[in-house]
């Protein structure tokens, strides 16, 4: 029913709106899929994703308002669980001397996760092995940027609202957050460069629901994340890198939940990045991502169970923008 | 128009968002009947049904008091009223907890009538105050409580003694270790001389109880913390051995008092059986068998300095090993008739090795032409002459035979220099084959109460390592880690093991069987516990339902309608009548 919604939006937008459309195709292998750990039988997945991207420019207000909608359809050859879609819808208002509001709303269906068991079945006179679990992550920011000093550097402030929400069988993690985000980037003739600080409150909306799982379990959080991205421009290529790492730490203050109290982790990306202009104004791009997650608790079953790292390959190519007007 | 644009679009953007609405949590039809939460983990649970004590008196008591007191119940006269009790041992926070179970119509609760955390014994064995109870006994005949606290002391306690304040029909000062009026168990006094004994399991032969009770206890010795004078001679290896513990006379036999003041006569006996390896994972004691899990850890080899030295084991799959130079280098292969062949560029000064398939003891005392040899009880010591291959020429080792147990040893420093040939050659038959890290096995030992020692009876290997093993008249089950449950005939050492429907690759923590009911539980950690219908008659129970619960250790059965169940979050108890 979503997809059809879906589908009439982006009929409807584009009947009274001109447009552009731009479209990215992904080739990429994940080493280890399903964020497993060491003590797992870590799973790998080639993965083929294409993002599709609609903007336009709406005379809404006295000056047009910037519109991006974007799809997104993940395919992931050796495990099919993994495969999902997302979609986002941005707004980007200007207010004048380069100054800007923006909204953006982003919805990821079907985050797989891997398989639990909800203790929440009871008696069943069947083998229960377990239920798939995944969740649906929708974001919504709302943000203000400004210049700062030049136009060509500036500091965007956000505040963002998010929600997890778990499958039918699966909802004692079920999160809700709040955070806030400063951002300062710059751009130049040679490189352009960007840093992001991010804080986030995690709340486990579900707790003590009446489920047994929830009566001792919070999933809870609160996390701070850094990021930092260089791009260095060489003629017609680029190359860059980026560092993103968040540290969290969970809140449940239950002792009996094991897997979550005195709970905190890292977890580190580190991505490398090549790109260029084919002839026809098509772009490639190569990334390496390495992610690593090193998991402290008082439980060691919790550390080896949530630490992991994995490995990202992935090749993108970006074709030109076509208008339609 | 703008207008009605902007407000479509908007719209548009608020109607799809608002698809993305939580779901309702999901709870089953035969949903949990009762949920203690413990801060700790339960590790272990002793259910008493229709428990009465002796010793509580309560005609003494007046109607008031009567009717307040849970052991009692007036009518014309006050009369003793028996309880179903549960018994916990929790690890780390709450320690031992007695609830009383209430049950009424179709509701089950708990009462707490009595907890304790505070009676560890801290002394040169036991340095922190952190218990850690892992496993409980309960002796109807004595009354006994036992509690294993893991590597550390084993406990016992006279029940009617530890809940003494429960009732106003019985009156005593107990043993109350550190004064804070709760009465206390006691240690076991037999590790009190003995520094660096580390209990790991505690079983008693429920067939068999007197007023005497008989528990074996099981005590490991780790080389990594402990100095090598403390492990059991001859080894230089982490090792486990059985250890015997009674009472030489009833506990009661001076009185009430002085049982619940824990002055209990006993008698033990340290050494009842041969040198195990260090991960032994479960005993189980019925009958006078004593069922014992993966009583054997590979082979070791180490050089004069305790360095430990990687040989492989080669299989001689195309058959073209005949001697040890044809091994590649650092390996080493057992023949069918019990030549151990090596090739290695280290010197060796120590080694130990078992063997599976029969009773080595036995074979070589019987087979080995020797007079050099010394019993010293859980093993014998033979001069390395006694053996032929490249060991009989070094006059400084000798060689121990503990069990199924080969263990070559030198009291001086003392070399078997690098080179390839026959290290031992042990003259046994086909039937024995060396452990190597391939290999998981239980072992069943017949209990001699007379020579209070057991005796070998047969191996069983298994596909995996095993967890757990329980017997029930003519059959065993093994319960093992990621594999499920298998079971066999008592006394078919033919390894014809049949796996438990429905058990697929569970790990198996604990299994238990409820003869009154005809219930075989099996608790498979984070999978919950397995409930099937079986007579113990045959080999093949009925899957009757899978309880979804927190991750399992152990679970009991309630008047044939419960299952209580230890979880890493405390109690669970559900309902099975309607699965």
């Amino acid at each position: 029913m979503q997809r059809v919604y879906l589908f009439s939006l982006i009929v409807f937008v584009s009947l009274i709106f001109s447009l552009d459309y731009k479209s990215n195709y992904y080739f990429g292998y994940d080493n280890n899929v399903l964020k497993y750990s060491d003590d797992e039988n870590i799973l790998f997945s080639r993965y083929i994703s294409t993002q599709k991207t609609l903007s336009s420019k709406l005379k809404i207000l006295e000056r047009s308002t910037r519109f991006n909608f974007i799809l997104k359809k993940n395919y992931f050859l050796d495990n099919n669980k993994k495969s999902n879609y997302s979609f986002s819808i941005k707004l980007k208002q200007p207010l004048g001397n380069y100054r800007f509001l923006d909204f953006s709303y982003n919805f990821i269906n079907d985050i797989y996760l891997r398989e639990y068991v909800d203790v929440d079945q009871g008696i069943v006179n069947y083998i229960y092995d377990g239920t798939d679990c995944e969740f649906d992550f929708s974001k919504y920011s709302i943000g203000y940027e400004r210049p700062l000093i030049k136009k060509k550097s500036k500091l965007n402030y956000y505040y963002l609202y998010q929600t997890q929400f778990y499958n039918k069988y699966f909802t004692e993690f079920d999160l809700e957050l709040n955070g806030i985000k400063i951002k300062y980037s710059n751009t130049n003739k040679y490189n352009k460069y960007n840093m992001s600080l991010t804080l986030f409150d995690a709340k486990n909306i579900t707790r003590n629901d009446e489920t047994i799982s929830t009566d001792y379990m919070d999933r809870g959080y609160q996390e701070f994340s850094c990021v930092l991205s260089y791009e260095h421009k060489l003629n017609n290529k680029k190359i860059g890198f980026s560092i993103n790492e968040n540290l969290r730490q969970y809140s449940s203050n239950i002792i009996a939940d094991q897997l979550h109290y005195n709970r905190m982790h890292i977890d580190r990306q580190i991505s490398i990045w090549y790109s260029f202009f084919h002839g026809n104004n098509n772009k490639s791009k190569f990334i390496i991502k390495h992610r690593s997650r090193n998991t402290n608790a008082d439980y060691s079953w919790v550390e080896d169970l949530k630490t992991f790292d994995k490995l990202i390959f992935e090749y993108i190519i970006y074709l030109r923008k076509r208008s339609f007007k | 128009m703008k207008t009605f644009k902007y407000i479509i679009f908007i719209f548009s953007i608020l109607v799809y968002s608002g698809c993305d609405k939580q779901s309702n949590p999901f709870i089953g039809n035969n949903n949990i009947a009762y949920q203690e939460n413990l801060m700790g983990e339960s590790r272990d649970i002793i259910v008493l049904e229709d428990v009465e004590f002796d010793v509580y008196d309560c005609s003494l008591l007046n109607e008031e008091d009567c009717n307040s007191d849970m052991w009692c119940s007036y009518d014309q006269s006050c009369n003793s009223k028996s309880n179903d009790l549960l018994i916990v041992a929790n690890q780390y926070e709450e320690g031992l907890i007695v609830y009383q179970i209430i049950e009424e119509e179709s509701f089950v609760s708990l009462n707490k009538i009595y907890q304790n955390n505070s009676f560890e014994v801290l002394d040169e064995s036991s340095l922190e105050n952190d218990l850690e109870l892992r496993t409980l006994l309960y002796s109807d005949d004595s009354n006994m409580l036992y509690i294993l606290d893991k590597f550390e002391y084993i406990y016992n306690g006279w029940l009617p003694g530890l809940l003494e304040s429960t009732t106003q029909s019985y009156n005593d000062q107990c043993y109350d270790y550190d004064s804070n009026l709760i009465w206390d168990p006691i240690q076991f006094t037999v590790f009190s001389d003995i520094s660096n004994l580390h209990s790991t399991q505690i079983v008693m032969d429920e067939s068999n109880i007197g007023n005497l009770d008989e528990a074996l206890y099981l005590i490991k010795y780790n080389a990594n913390i402990i100095s090598q004078q403390n492990l059991p001679a001859p080894l230089k290896t982490s090792s486990s051995k059985l250890g015997a513990y009674s009472f030489a006379l009833d506990p009661t036999a001076f009185g009430s008092e002085s049982a619940c003041d824990g002055l209990f006569f006993t008698t033990y006996v340290p050494d009842i059986s041969p040198h195990f390896d260090y991960d032994i994972t479960d005993v189980f004691f019925k009958n006078n068998k004593v069922f014992i899990a993966n009583p054997y850890n590979e082979y070791v080899f180490k050089d004069a300095s305790g360095n430990y030295l990687n040989l492989s084991y080669k299989n001689n799959e195309l058959e073209d090993i005949v001697e040890g130079c044809d091994l590649p280098d650092n390996s080493i292969y057992f023949t069918d008739n019990g030549e151990l062949l090596y090739n290695t560029q280290n010197e060796i000064g120590y080694f130990e090795f078992n063997l599976y398939g029969g009773d080595l003891s036995s074979y070589i005392s019987s087979d080995v032409d020797c007079s050099n040899f010394q019993d010293n009880g859980n093993y014998i010591q033979y001069l390395s002459d006694c053996f032929e291959g490249e060991i009989s020429s070094n006059n400084n080792y000798s060689v121990g035979v503990s069990g199924n147990k080969v263990i070559g040893y030198s009291i001086i420093t003392s070399n078997i220099d690098s080179n390839c040939g026959t290290l031992i050659d042990l003259n046994t038959n086909e039937n024995f084959s060396l452990i190597n890290d391939m290999t998981s096995t239980f072992s069943v030992y017949d209990y001699n109460s007379n020579s209070n020692y057991i005796d070998f009876n047969y191996d069983i290997e298994t596909p995996s390592k095993v967890k757990s093993i329980y017997s029930f008249d003519d059959y065993i089950l093994a319960g093992l880690y990621d594999d499920g449950c298998y079971i066999t005939l008592l006394g078919n050492n033919t390894n014809n093991l049949v796996k438990l429907e429905g058990t697929n690759s569970f790990t198996v923590n604990d299994i238990y069987y409820d003869e009154i009911n005809q219930i075989l539980l099996l608790s498979v950690g984070s999978g919950g516990v397995l409930i099937y219908n079986w007579n113990g008659l045959s080999a093949n129970p009925n899957f009757l339902g899978h309880i979804v619960s927190s991750h399992a250790y152990t679970a009991r059965i309630l008047n044939g309608k419960y299952v209580i169940i230890a979880t890493k979050y405390g109690v669970e108890i559900y309902n099975y009548e309607n699965i």
